[in-house]
């Protein structure tokens, strides 16, 4: 069983990466935690050619919502959209350092993962 | 008083180690654990009854179908009703919604008012949101005071309204461990509005306190039998039997088993509601499971489980108070010095500066199993600003040393998330 509250994930979630919201992202999207009502939001900047550029996020949540989200915001840019699309939760496990998150943490793991691939959709939808 | 040590035994999986530490087991609000007795009627009911009720003329048909009319008794007899007025459902949400379809669908029409409170668990608010949503009802909910209690002074004024159909209403908040004072209220209730229905979440109450259905004057009380002691899977619904008589609570599950003729224009159903409201094969092993829980239950004595409950309560509140980091939320303190505190099963409580996951996770490390969220209580959560909770809750196998465990557990929650370090 990984221990989720291991030095370098505290250290992510008090100083997160790419915290603060973009002034004039290209889509914003806001998604919550059922299991606890955190909500995170994810401004998301998008080239002509389908490339996240830049990313800025905003809200509150526990210490892996903001450690995953932090890790995932470093990744990300310069990605392509239909790549990040494709990202899952080994992915976000992986740049946390984890084996395998425990079934009750999945949520929290993935929100940001969850709420960066809504704005990509929306962006994908409105072209 | 309550043998704690006797107790201990009979629950197996309190002596595991989930985490490689001794488990704390402080979550019984959302399922309790099981006794040996209710693990052993289960597995007997299979190894040596297992037959379909009422379907068959063998042996072991007639001898399953007697284990079910027994339980049933039983169950019915735990809650101070009559085996006539109790549907077996899966759970209490099962329950709720069978009100919704089997009695609120014909009985409300458009413009009724359904009267509800900020304290109810989901699954006695979004069923009747839904309800309004599609009928064209109104819903009032009524709020709470700034230690979780119920503003009588609003439900009263509202259910006086001849609109008001309904009262739908939990006993114990699961969330703020409230106990709404139902022997005093549905009497002030009835006075206001002399054709109200009165309906009771019971989910948190009757794991922990006698309840009288009979003396309730209550028109529906649903819980869970996970919670008190059985097994998962088997809820109970009570239904005053007027209701049943005169057909205004209706079946809304048919098929096998609840008819009394079919043809092929026509069906008619089963004279008697036990059968009327059991539409196809029942969960047989365990409505045996539940009636063991309440066996086991009866020969503690539920007025000895209440005051184990209530001891705890007390010493968990005391002992959260001196720690400085922890808000208790809900009653912490009698409403005056002649009343006992109003609070049962739990202690609720945030912890200021850490996410209620983090410190939940903090605690499993060191054994303790506390629940953190929303609790299904998203409503009362926003309403007062709050992202997630924490709650400790207790059933007659927990004891002072789990809350000392708990404090103790917190300790190290202020040490991880001060200094950024952890010993897993």
């Amino acid at each position: 069983m990984d221990d989720l509250l291991q030095a370098h994930i505290l250290e992510q979630s008090r100083s997160p990466q790419k915290f603060g919201a973009l002034p004039t992202p290209t889509v914003s999207a806001t998604q919550n935690n059922v299991s606890c009502g955190d909500v995170l939001t994810a401004d998301l900047m998008i080239s002509e050619d389908g490339v996240l550029t830049d990313l800025g996020w905003s809200g509150d949540g526990c210490t892996i919502t903001r450690a995953a989200m932090s890790v995932l915001s470093g990744s990300v840019c310069g990605m392509k959209i239909e790549d990040i699309l494709s990202l899952g939760q080994k992915d976000v496990e992986q740049w946390l350092g984890l084996t395998e998150i425990s079934p009750g943490r999945r949520r929290c793991l993935l929100l940001g993962l969850m709420v960066v691939q809504a704005g990509i959709r929306q962006h994908l939808a409105k072209k | 008083m309550l043998d704690s040590i006797k107790i201990l035994q009979d629950f197996p999986i309190l002596a595991t180690k989930p985490r490689g530490k001794s488990l704390i087991y402080l979550d019984s609000a959302a399922t309790s654990q099981k006794p040996r007795q209710v693990i052993e009627a289960i597995t007997q009911y299979y190894q040596q009854h297992n037959a379909n009720v009422h379907r068959g003329v063998h042996a072991l048909s007639d001898i399953s179908t007697t284990e079910w009319e027994a339980a049933r008794q039983e169950i019915a007899s735990f809650f101070g009703a009559r085996p006539s007025e109790l549907i077996i459902t899966r759970n209490t949400t099962e329950a709720i919604n069978g009100v919704v379809y089997g009695w609120a669908e014909s009985a409300l029409q458009a413009g009724d008012i359904i009267v509800t409170t900020i304290l109810e668990h989901h699954a006695n608010f979004v069923p009747w949101q839904q309800l309004v949503k599609r009928k064209g009802l109104e819903l009032k909910v009524v709020e709470i005071d700034e230690y979780g209690r119920l503003k009588q002074d609003q439900l009263l004024e509202w259910v006086a309204d001849p609109r008001c159909k309904l009262l739908a209403l939990t006993h114990v908040s699961n969330t703020l461990g409230t106990l709404v004072p139902l022997e005093t209220l549905i009497p002030a209730v009835r006075e206001a509005n002399d054709h109200i229905k009165i309906m009771v979440d019971g989910a948190q109450s009757a794991p922990h306190m006698p309840i009288h259905f009979a003396s309730l004057d209550a028109d529906f009380f649903a819980c869970s039998g996970h919670k008190l002691l059985g097994p998962m899977g088997v809820g109970v619904l009570l239904v005053r039997e007027s209701l049943l008589a005169d057909n205004s609570m209706k079946p809304w599950l048919f098929g096998g088993g609840m008819i009394s003729e079919v043809t092929l224009e026509e069906t008619t159903f089963h004279p008697d509601a036990a059968d009327r409201f059991t539409a196809g094969t029942p969960d047989v092993a365990s409505v045996v499971g539940l009636a063991a829980a309440c066996r086991y239950l009866r020969v503690l004595g539920m007025q000895n489980v209440f005051e184990h409950d209530q001891e705890l309560v007390q010493y968990a509140l005391d002992k959260l108070v001196t720690v400085p980091e922890v808000q208790l939320l809900g009653p912490t303190q009698p409403i005056n010095s002649e009343q006992k505190l109003d609070r049962i099963g739990s202690a609720s409580f945030i912890y200021q500066g850490v996410h209620a996951h983090d410190v939940a996770q903090a605690l499993d490390s060191q054994g303790v199993a506390v629940r953190s969220g929303h609790h299904c209580t998203m409503p009362l959560h926003v309403t007062h600003g709050w992202t997630a909770t924490l709650r400790a809750s207790f059933h007659v196998y927990s004891t002072k040393t789990d809350i000392d465990a708990l404090i103790a557990g917190l300790s190290y929650v202020r040490q991880v998330f001060s200094t950024g370090t952890s010993n897993g």
